[in-house]
């Protein structure tokens, strides 16, 4: 029985670095999608807005605000409304995570 | 692993013995990890073949997500010249030269090695790609994206010689500049003619985007000019809001309309006469005469996807579109406009979202990692006039079944009330990005 608490804390360790590494990873899958209008990495050299360094919160409130409808856009309404929550959290931390 | 003489081992053996390892992923990454720095024994290679946006994207991203790898793009012009744009060449709102770009930047910040040179042949089974020049490229995984290659067969009279007389201009570059010429020499009151492709074809708005910038050049130096679409489809991709525009801009609907829409059957033509520019159109035949005629022919994928078998016989390539490795020959993938994609469409931006999703997988499978969840948007604008956007758009994800699909309720075009001049500054905005994104 003693064994199993730090094999546990370990696979719990383990489970949690990997639900990060997965979250990372459909931030980026997502974000990456984001690039074509919003640019490379999220700085744009158009009249887009940039996103990358952007704070998470501000990111996924605007985001979720236009999947919502609260916020209007010519655009993103019909983009946003494509993602679950969870992955406009993700795809706000990618960015947020650019320094 | 370090037991082993790198000087000795191929490359490919290696990454096999690592994915074959108990821990593969973690033991493949260290391994290759250990890999980078040392001169002895490069990273994984992969070739890209084609330099537009898919191909270009491509070998940017994967050099993006792991330095590790070797990439050489493989593409017969120094330069390319962007479809999207090319149409607003022809309304003047820009120059041939301001949507041309070359491989510097992907050389230079990147690391991606260019070959300007045609590729000739793929060798599936030695995993190379030959040159026309002479050589070949040995590639560990090989990505395709050569766009597309017409079908001259459906329209009698018309053949691949004829394309200075009546231009398609349906690959930017010299063919846009031969429609911008034949346009300003066309008298004021002469008729321009275009034929959109029967689908699936490259840029479904496109056909439509060119009739409205053409029109606009008309309305500014030609006011007497008549434009005619001879369609051999029954409607086309952002209609409601292409027919507004011409209606709001181009008196489209009344007497003094700048442009004629015929859709098909009436408007398919089947055969045309070179000689007199007649193109002739319907069951009876209708002749229309042309001065000049913009005849885009029916597409299939690009000769080299079609000569190395990546083709059925659709014209197109079928992929899994996880990876969008072919499932007709193992080790190559392909993307862009020669892929069977849809609902994705055969457009710049969904190339450049492909290319992303096939980077990924493409160094996920050379580091003997699974394949992750892809993800696909695409964003079209088209502008209708200058201060006159519309767009279209949609989120894509993979089915339980392994094929790409919108994601429902999400996605479609520019609302009725949406602000046409806002959606013009984000056309243009788009543009900047979707290029800087690829070639930049």
């Amino acid at each position: 029985m003693r064994r199993t608490i730090p094999i546990t804390a370990a696979a719990l360790a383990l489970a949690l670095a990997q639900g990060v590494a997965a979250e990372q990873r459909i931030g980026r899958t997502i974000g990456v999608t984001c690039a074509g209008c919003h640019g490379t990495d999220g700085i744009s050299r158009g009249d887009a807005p940039s996103l990358r360094g952007k704070s998470a919160a501000f990111l996924a409130d605007t985001l979720l605000e236009f999947k919502s409808g609260t916020r209007e856009a010519s655009i993103m309404n019909r983009i946003a409304k494509g993602y679950t929550d969870e992955q406009i959290r993700a795809v706000a931390d990618y960015f947020a995570a650019m320094k | 692993m370090s037991s082993f003489d790198r000087r000795t081992i191929n490359r490919r053996d290696f990454l096999k013995l690592a994915a074959a390892g108990g821990t593969s992923g973690a033991l493949a990454l260290q391994g290759c990890a250990g890999m980078r720095d040392t001169t002895m024994a490069p990273g994984p290679r992969v070739v890209v073949v084609g330099g537009g946006f898919g191909g270009a994207t491509a070998a940017k991203y994967i050099r993006m997500f792991d330095p590790g790898v070797q990439v050489t793009l493989i593409e017969a012009n120094a330069t390319h010249t962007t479809c999207p744009g090319s149409n607003w060449v022809l309304g003047g709102l820009r120059s041939l030269e301001s949507i041309t770009f070359d491989y510097g930047v992907l050389r230079k910040r990147h690391g991606v090695e260019v070959v300007t040179g045609r590729a000739s042949a793929i060798d599936p089974d030695q995993r190379k790609v030959m040159l026309a020049g002479g050589g070949s490229v040995a590639y560990d995984r090989l990505i395709v994206s050569p766009g597309i290659d017409f079908d001259y067969a459906a329209i009698e009279g018309h053949g691949p010689g004829d394309v200075e007389r009546a231009p398609h201009a349906w690959q930017a570059g010299p063919q846009t500049a031969i429609l911008q010429r034949q346009l300003e020499e066309m008298p004021d009151g002469g008729v321009f003619v275009i034929v959109p492709p029967p689908n699936p074809f490259r840029c479904p708005p496109g056909p439509y985007e060119r009739v409205s910038m053409v029109a606009h050049y008309f309305k500014q130096r030609k006011p007497r000019a008549k434009i005619v679409i001879l369609d051999p489809k029954g409607g086309f991709s952002k209609q409601g809001l292409f027919i507004q525009g011409w209606q709001d801009l181009y008196g489209y609907g009344t007497d003094r309309s700048l442009i004629e829409y015929v859709p098909g059957p009436d408007g398919t033509v089947g055969r045309v006469d070179m000689a007199t520019l007649t193109a002739y159109a319907g069951d009876f035949e209708n002749a229309v005469r042309a001065d000049v005629l913009n005849l885009i022919p029916a597409q299939r994928a690009g000769a080299i996807a079609v000569e190395s078998g990546l083709a059925d016989d659709s014209g197109w390539c079928p992929v899994d579109h996880r990876t969008w490795e072919s499932t007709l020959v193992p080790g190559v993938h392909v993307i862009g406009d020669s892929a069977i994609q849809a609902p994705l469409p055969k457009s710049g931006y969904a190339a450049n979202s492909e290319a992303k999703v096939c980077a990924a997988a493409v160094v996920d499978l050379l580091r003997g990692r699974a394949a992750g969840e892809p993800s696909w948007v695409n964003t079209c604008y088209s502008l209708v006039g200058p201060d006159y956007g519309i767009s279209v758009a949609a989120v894509y994800d993979l089915t339980a079944e392994g094929k790409v699909a919108s994601v429902e309720g999400a996605g479609g075009l520019t609302p009725a009330d949406a602000d046409r001049k806002k959606e013009a500054l984000y056309a243009r905005s788009w543009y900047v990005n979707v290029t800087d994104d690829s070639f930049g």
